[in-house]
């Protein structure tokens, strides 16, 4: 019995993790080619919509696909017929869930290393005599690989250490079985999931770094094009446009609008949780220390894995990468099981608000490390020296010189850690003090229940602050590109 | 009598409102090395482009060995007009190696080997063989990516600023060996480039272009000694004009009586190069010099006659200082405006 639960999460999460990975460079891979290289109207339009599923919970999106899909859901009820698939219990419905908030992880490291690719090395290969397909297949495929691979692991790994979805379309995976062994007081067997999460999470970034490590060198210098986007025929057209619309109505409209459906149905008796406002507060501190304590580890592990050589900047880089493997109920599990013990004198952590600020700092520690890094990639070194040569410290030189530089990423990295904070569930669930609830649990509760249309304002109210806060990431990024 | 191997005819290109490339027309020879010559944004790689066929333009014509590349409703694409294109930031694939690199563009699977020892051979490559791009130089790169060009075995080649991202030296090097092995084959080439020198050193012909039009089509030695306009004569070296009444055949100055390679009559400025005068001490000269600046093989003067002020440029060896009393004298014919 036991044995055939292990068995069966290991090969659940295993098989969404996989089916959601080539699912996610289904959509992105196509996304990012069609954008790049063609005129496609309202290009710009498409690429904050196909990276705006980011912010969206994968347990908000695996709601709305169970209203829309379930049975007695808005297809039966406008078709009359049940949906083709099962979407309950079912790998499709976890797995459309989850390929649809992470698909942009693979759209946006394939746009952005088409966009980077020269265009004159597509153009040598037309004079050399290839057509637009071999071109396609035999020079830009080849050179765009590696980004795909890599997008394709990090969604693997998002898929297999997400809560959400699974615990909503009850889908047997490990961490869904990790915590329901938790929430009923079985440590021990809790830890076994544990373990074999942690195995995989170490395979898929073994694989990532035996990938990297092939990648060459970008040969791109400064008087290179990108490559010059074609015209495209009618019919071509209307077939793209057609196919984005699908993606972004399956991805971002119909979250959305299911959100908006049980707010308008719950309207008469207006279900506003009585402290709507307490709650939306507790995320909004929790979310806004965590993005400060982020910030202040992340600030010096960025700036030795840029600025420094050596094994000491080498190890920074690593350990700041290891959070992004760990999922967020393992970290949860870890902190309850070191911090029930530990305790100075009558001190104790356990149980308090450092508990949840301490679990998403470490989960989202390398996200907040990456934006630093590509920030501080951009700042010439040698103001930093010149800096020094004029009698600054180099502290003062950081303070003065560095982080004035580096406002833009700043800006980002803490909007960023601020998003997947406050749509983080396991860590907030798991590790919210007696008593305090977070828009989070209060969505959780309500969908456990199945009171949807009490899960609609609060859903909505998380949504529109994701969104504000990706609106701040997004103008940043937009003023570093002007920038250069 | 040799044919046209490359006829450009009234050759328009658009972007929007803008005119890159208006109205050109220009031949080249068979085995002949072609230069376009111009500032940045004149519109030269444009023009390049649409005989590569990677951009499409508005009107004229292009044919190459009496075969239409571009006429009405013709349109060759571009990977089947067989023209070899070399870029300013090489485009070497980055995920093949140098070898495969070389033999991309060779259609003939028996010819692949050889073609890859005899481009190896010519373009002193050997000591890269096998290696990836990220391990080559900039000039290396440059290299694989001419080898690949012609390995290929285009009809003619286009060379948009090959040689603007390698250093001065080693860019002359590779544009004289690339002159040679052109020459060898009988392969006719276009040379984008902004640099006058190279343009001069590396063409049988060139065409000096402005705001997407030719002003000027010519020799090296037509274009520098005996340019058509002022705004030729100033793109192509130093120049400075002199004042003088002309009779037709010569035109008088204050460095007296020029002889004219090209009639004209009445008032004109004379176009007079700073190597073109020469300077001899002369207690009774009319000019005196202002300053001398020793540059290693020249000297370079500043002079004055109080009214007119000139520059010019003498041999090293010829002892003249600041303050020193000159006669100046022109001996070649020159052109005046």
């Amino acid at each position: 019995m036991w044995t055939d639960r292990v068995g069966k999460s290991l090969t659940g999460s295993l098989l969404l993790a996989f089916t959601t990975a080539i699912g996610g460079a289904i959509i992105g891979v196509p996304a990012a080619y069609f954008l790049s290289r063609f005129k496609v109207p309202f290009s710009k339009l498409w690429v904050i919509l196909f990276t705006l599923p980011l912010v969206i919970p994968s347990y908000i999106s695996a709601y709305s696909y169970l209203a829309a899909f379930s049975q007695y859901g808005f297809y039966e009820n406008v078709f009359g017929v049940p949906f083709f698939f099962q979407v309950r219990e079912s790998l499709f419905g976890a797995w459309i869930s989850m390929t649809m908030v992470n698909f942009p992880f693979v759209f946006l490291l394939t746009y952005s290393a088409l966009i980077n690719l020269p265009g004159s090395i597509e153009e040598s290969a037309l004079t050399l005599g290839l057509n637009k397909r071999q071109v396609f297949f035999r020079v830009i495929l080849p050179n765009i690989k590696i980004p795909i691979i890599s997008g394709m692991l990090l969604i693997a790994l998002y898929s297999l250490s997400d809560f959400g979805t699974p615990a909503l379309m009850n889908y047997k995976t490990l961490t869904f079985e990790l915590y329901r062994f938790w929430d009923t007081g079985r440590l021990n067997q809790s830890s076994i999931f544990c373990l074999l999460l942690m195995l995989i999470a170490f395979l898929i970034l073994f694989l990532e770094s035996v990938i990297n490590r092939k990648s060459h060198y970008s040969l791109k210098n400064k008087t290179c094009r990108s490559a010059e986007k074609a015209e495209l025929s009618l019919t071509a057209k209307s077939g793209i446009l057609t196919y984005f619309s699908i993606i972004v109505f399956i991805a971002i409209v119909l979250p959305f609008a299911t959100i908006i459906y049980w707010t308008m149905q719950g309207r008469e008796k207006f279900l506003l949780p009585e402290n709507l406002g307490e709650i939306a507060t507790n995320s909004l501190v929790l979310a806004g220390l965590t993005a400060a304590f982020a910030l202040l580890f992340a600030l010096p592990f960025s700036w030795f894995a840029i600025r420094e050589k050596g094994v000491f900047s080498y190890a920074a880089d690593k350990i700041s990468f290891l959070g992004n493997m760990i999922p967020g109920a393992v970290i949860a599990l870890a902190l309850i099981g070191f911090f029930v013990s530990f305790r100075i004198g009558e001190f104790t952590l356990y149980q308090t608000l450092a508990m949840p600020v301490l679990g998403c700092t470490i989960r989202f520690l390398p996200q907040a490390v990456s934006a630093l890094k590509t920030a501080l990639a951009q700042i010439n070194p040698n103001l930093e020296e010149a800096s020094m040569t004029l009698g600054e410290s180099p502290g003062k030189t950081f303070g003065k010189v560095t982080m004035p530089l580096l406002g833009s990423g700043i800006v980002s990295a803490v909007a960023l850690v601020f998003i997947l904070t406050i749509k983080e569930l396991p860590i907030t669930l798991m590790l919210s003090p007696p008593g305090k609830t977070y828009l989070t649990g209060k969505i959780w509760d309500f969908m456990d229940d199945a009171e949807y249309s009490r899960v609609a304002v609060p859903a909505l109210s998380l949504l529109i602050i994701s969104v504000i806060s990706l609106f701040f990431i997004l103008k940043q990024n937009k003023r570093r590109t002007n920038a250069k | 009598m040799q044919s046209d191997f490359l006829k450009v005819e009234g050759l328009t290109k658009k972007f929007g409102e803008f005119t890159a490339v208006n109205n050109v027309s220009f031949t080249v020879e068979a085995g002949e090395s072609f230069a376009l010559l111009g500032e940045s944004g004149c519109g030269k790689t444009t023009l390049l482009r649409c005989l590569a066929g990677l951009e499409k333009p508005h009107s004229g014509t292009i044919e190459v060995a009496g075969r239409s590349f571009f006429q009405d409703k013709t349109l060759i694409p571009v990977n089947e007009r067989n023209i070899g294109l070399v870029f300013q930031d090489y485009a070497v694939f980055p995920h093949k190696s140098v070898d495969e690199n070389i033999i991309f563009g060779v259609k003939n699977k028996n010819h692949k080997s050889d073609k890859l020892q005899q481009m190896m051979k010519l373009f002193k490559l050997e000591d890269q063989k096998g290696k990836m791009p990220d391990q080559l130089s900039g000039g290396q790169l440059q290299r694989v990516a001419i080898a690949r060009t012609l390995a290929s075995e285009p009809s003619l080649i286009l060379l948009d600023e090959p040689f603007s991202n390698l250093d001065k030296q080693l860019g002359v090097q590779l544009r004289n060996e690339l002159k040679s092995i052109f020459k060898s084959q009988g392969l006719a080439s276009i040379l984008v480039t902004h640099d006058q020198q190279e343009a001069l050193a590396y063409a049988d012909k060139v065409a000096v272009m402005k705001s997407g039009k030719i002003l000027q089509i010519g020799t090296p030695e037509e274009l520098y000694l005996y340019p058509d306009s002022i705004g030729v004569a100033e793109f192509l070296g130093n120049c400075q004009f002199v004042d003088g009444l002309s009779d037709g055949s010569s035109v008088d100055t204050c460095l007296g009586k020029l002889k004219l390679a090209r009639s004209i009559e009445g008032k004109v400025k004379a176009l007079v190069r700073p190597e073109n005068i020469r300077a001899e001490l002369d207690e009774d000269g009319q000019f005196t010099v202002q300053e001398m600046t020793f540059l290693g093989s020249t000297r370079e003067l500043k002079v004055s006659n109080g009214k007119q002020e000139l520059n010019l440029s003498v041999p090293s060896y010829q002892e003249i200082s600041t303050g020193s009393k000159i006669r100046l004298e022109v001996s070649s014919a020159i052109v005046a405006f």
